[in-house]
């Protein structure tokens, strides 16, 4: 009996020390962010759930908490976290935050019809896809136990995991309807408008963009979102002036901060846009819209400053090139143009991409022209754009001006040829401006073969009349008489059309008025105005008028032209003498002119030349004393020829926007295993299933190997 | 943090019973499933007890015995048994009563020693609060014995079903309480009788995982 007692004892003894002591749970190793950067949501969501029930949770719990919010589009309060939190915490917090108004309001602006793209280009294409995440509860290993749910927990037990079900689709159909709704709204009130004949109810009005004061604007609207938005980005810069310096510089923080206010920015432009786009603007809109490209110039400029003082950002080239480009083109509005030189150069040397190459280049081009330095303008010869480019016209012209400009006269004759060949000369203002250069160049050599053959290559062959045409035209406006008789020679030889000929004896007329012939002139004129017995017996009386009216207007375009050219003369007694045989030599034609061919079409012109040139004959000669005397009208003065410089083209200018791209992501998201510096703006690993269906993929190579090892 | 009742030391004793007589709890919808490691995982377990028995039988004999159980579990839930008991046998206070008055002895032979194999099958899992303080892991498991009893030179084919509860502690300590029935065969000069009685068995030892 006493060694039973023994027994006992002992065995009592043995269970009191080998007893269990009850203690809370301890936390798995896993860590917390990992879990959902490998995309393992429900392990996420039970890590959270434990943290919280062991009292182990802290800041990035709630910041953990935030994030599966975001991805089952619930609501994020902006009291979940403490007041006291932590800055990078905090500062993380806010941004996905933001994210969660930004996919609000991309859906919401998408729903109201007023924007193509919803969440297209952002995180949320893939975030708010069930399949990237791994929503079930993974299987139990075969070491822990899964109590049932239970009013009450056990300390050393810890949650299990659940499936994560997402909302995603409840929250896009709800905000799509509201969108709806209010785009309803605003075509009734459009369509009521119409039809009491008034002027459509401005957007503002409507509150489809957020102005004046932000708390006034209507509650879910699109102009509420969009201001909350805006709020919301300007919350998160202001935070993250809260982080310490080491914090602040960090590669992603850093990162994260650019892309904010990047995304602010092109807030800023869109609002502009959207007022813009529309076509019926108030004083009012006008002025908003004015303030928005304002705001989006100021919100830009830091970005590009940063890069201007080589302290580029960390992130892809095309978009720093982007903001730099963006802010060039703004210093060259307010005629900084040094400063905007720097800016299209760092840009250059950055990356352009896209679209944005061309017009970048264009406006660089441009920025350099206004600024006159036209050995860089010729550095663009090489980096055209192709021909179908709106930008080529403008900047082959002045790449080619400055050519010409630098007295690169042979390369600027190649590089026009090669345009001409490209492009034609009448498909654009640049292009015809650079025709014009060209003809002046060519009028600057001897008339002869070489030329003719140039003006046949610089466009269709059956327009080689009117481009010779031109070219003695110009050669005329420039003093080359001899190239306006050649080529006026050579048009009446080749250009058998007998309509064109008076156009043509015009120019010669014109050639012998500037060599001073009067004899070959008045030859000329006779022949712009030749009226053959044959022709006139074959045209009745009444239609001679009309048959011959563009012979005689080409007399009094003769007339028209010399004028102004003698009144340049001056006042020496030589030039005196030779305008007074001129202007006698104009008076005569045209009074003889006048009274043999009373019916002409050109009569009223010929007579007020007539008189001009009359009254511009000195006191002695008898024919000006009437037109002076008794005259109601004051003496005409001609004062010359007026030379104008090269077209205006500004009016033309392709113009154009840089094309920016929407912010993939505008958050960070935490990584337990790396330091703050490598903490990832999004997931770069294989969506779930493609991870699940690579496992497989594995399996079956491994399968294979070893079979074929057997 | 949800609070923690330490008087909800019925928990593995309700456990227990739903397993045992199927019943089905119902929980609110904020309540959810939680998971807790095993204390004392099974799978792979080798283990040993140093055993009490006592043997209770409907034949005038009763037996108190010491021996060890030897065994294996190969899952979670399934696991083999070696067990050998060594007995004291007497004649119960009916049969000495008897004997004084008569003379006469039951014709069964006192049983000497038992060897036994048998399977174990343990369908859950349970704890128990104890003394606020600790907690107690067990396995609520039925058993099933086979075997031989020598008793004086006969041989009994003995079998065994039984509840069991296997208490796990610290350091791979195990203790066991096995309740079970036993019948066994016996060849007696009045030809071939079978018996049942009852089997206690308190088991204490050590186990292993490999």
């Amino acid at each position: 009996m006493r060694s039973l007692t023994w027994i006992t004892v002992a065995l009592l003894c043995v269970v009191f020390v080998g007893c269990v002591p009850y203690e809370r749970a301890k936390l798995p190793d896993n860590r917390r962010f990992e879990l959902l950067y490998q995309r393992k949501l429900s392990a996420f969501e039970q890590r959270l759930a434990a943290e919280t029930q062991v009292g182990l949770d802290d800041d990035w719990t709630v910041v953990g908490q935030a994030w599966l919010r975001l991805i089952n589009c619930q609501k994020i309060p902006s009291t979940m976290l403490q007041k006291d939190a932590k800055a990078l915490p905090r500062l993380i917090f806010e941004t996905v935050r933001l994210e969660d108004l930004r996919r609000t309001r991309l859906i919401y602006h998408k729903g109201t019809g007023f924007r193509d793209k919803s969440i297209t280009g952002t995180i949320f294409s893939k975030l708010d896809d069930d399949a990237f995440f791994a929503r079930k509860p993974s299987k139990l290993p075969a070491d822990v136990i899964k109590w049932p749910a239970a009013k009450e927990a056990w300390a050393d037990e810890l949650p299990a995991q659940k499936t994560i079900k997402s909302t995603c689709q409840k929250f896009y159909q709800d905000v799509f309807k509201r969108a709806a709704g209010e785009r309803n709204r605003w075509d009734k009130a459009q369509e009521k408008a119409s039809k009491e004949g008034d002027v459509p109810k401005p957007r503002t009005q409507l509150n489809l963009t957020p102005v004046d004061d932000h708390k006034k604007l209507k509650r879910d609207s699109l102009a509420w979102w969009q201001a909350q938005e805006l709020a919301q980005t300007d919350r998160v810069l202001k935070l993250a002036q809260k982080l310490n310096a080491q914090q602040r510089e960090a590669y992603s923080v850093d990162a994260a901060l650019w892309r904010i206010q990047y995304h602010r920015a092109s807030l800023f432009g869109e609002l502009g846009y959207d007022l813009t786009s529309i076509n019926r603007l108030t004083i009012k809109e006008a002025e908003y819209a004015k303030a928005w490209a304002l705001k989006h110039r100021e919100a830009i400029a830091p970005l590009a400053e940063r890069e201007l003082l080589d302290n580029p950002a960390p992130i892809k080239p095309g978009l720093r090139a982007f903001v730099v480009l963006m802010h060039a083109e703004s210093l060259r509005q307010k005629q900084q143009l040094t400063r905007a030189l720097g800016a299209f150069a760092l840009a250059e040397k950055i990356g352009v991409d896209g679209q944005n190459r061309y017009l970048g280049r264009y406006l660089h081009v441009r920025t350099l022209f206004e600024a006159r330095q036209w050995n860089a303008v010729i550095g663009f010869a090489k980096k055209l754009p192709p021909s179908s480019s709106r930008y080529y016209p403008s900047m082959i012209y002045r790449v080619s001006y400055a050519m010409r400009k630098t007295g690169d006269v042979d390369r600027f004759m190649a590089t026009a040829m090669k345009a001409f060949r490209d492009k034609p000369y009448r498909a654009d203002p640049f292009m015809r401006a650079l025709y014009i250069n060209m003809l002046r160049v060519l009028t600057d050599y001897p008339f002869e073969a070489r030329i003719v053959e140039l003006l046949e290559d610089m466009g269709h062959r059956s327009l080689i009349y009117e481009r010779m045409e031109e070219y003695a035209t110009i050669a005329l406006d420039r003093g080359k008489a001899e190239n306006a008789r050649a080529a006026a020679n050579w048009l009446l030889a080749k250009h058998l059309n007998a309509q064109y000929r008076p156009r043509y004896h015009a120019l010669l007329a014109l050639a012998a008025f500037l060599q001073d012939k009067p004899k070959l002139f008045i030859k000329h004129l006779a022949d712009i105005t030749y009226r053959s017995p044959q022709l006139l017996q074959a045209i009745p009386t009444y239609r001679r008028a009309t048959f011959f009216a563009s012979a005689d207007a080409q007399m009094a375009r003769v007339f028209r032209q010399m004028l102004p050219v003698m009144a340049e003369w001056g006042e020496s007694t030589k030039a005196k003498a030779l305008r007074q045989k001129w202007l006698m030599m104009i008076v005569d034609r045209a009074q003889a002119f006048v009274r043999s061919t009373p019916g002409s079409l050109a009569r009223p012109s010929l007579v007020e030349l007539y008189r001009i040139a009359s009254a511009m004959l000195s006191d002695q000669e008898p024919r000006a004393y009437p037109e002076k005397v008794g005259s109601e009208e004051p003496t005409p003065l001609v004062l010359g020829t007026v030379q104008v410089d090269s077209r205006d083209l500004t009016p033309y200018e392709p113009g154009g926007t840089f094309r920016g791209e929407a912010m993939r992501t505008l958050t960070i998201l935490p990584r337990d295993a790396k330091p703050l510096a490598q903490w990832a703006p999004s997931w770069t690993e294989p969506s779930w299933p493609d991870f699940l269906k690579q496992q497989e993929e594995a399996k079956k190579a491994r399968k294979t190997a070893k079979t074929e090892g057997k | 943090m949800g609070a923690v009742n330490p008087r909800r030391h019925l928990h593995a004793g309700l456990l227990c019973a739903l397993m045992l007589f199927g019943v089905a709890s119902s929980a609110t919808a904020q309540e959810r499933p939680t998971i807790q490691k095993r204390f004392a995982p099974k799978d792979n377990l080798l283990y040993v007890n140093a055993t009490l028995m006592n043997h209770v039988r409907d034949d005038f004999y009763s037996s108190w015995g010491y021996g060890a159980d030897l065994g294996f579990f190969i899952s979670e839930s399934f696991g083999v048994e070696l067990r050998t008991v060594f007995l004291r046998t007497s004649l119960d206070d009916a049969a000495i009563d008897l004997k004084e008055r008569i003379g006469l002895t039951p014709d069964a032979r006192p049983q000497r020693f038992w060897g036994q194999v048998g399977l174990r099958y343990a369908p859950g899992y349970g704890k128990m609060l104890m003394w606020e303080s600790f907690v107690m892991h067990f396995d609520p498991q039925f058993v099933v014995h086979g075997g031989i009893a020598q008793a004086d030179g006969r041989t009994l084919p003995s079998f065994s079903v039984a509840m069991s509860l296997l208490a796990h502690f610290r350091w791979g300590i195990k203790l066991k309480v096995d309740l079970g029935m036993s019948i066994q065969g016996e060849d007696r000069d009045r030809g071939y009788v079978w018996t049942t009685g009852f089997v206690p068995v308190l088991g204490l030892g050590w186990g292993y995982n490999f």
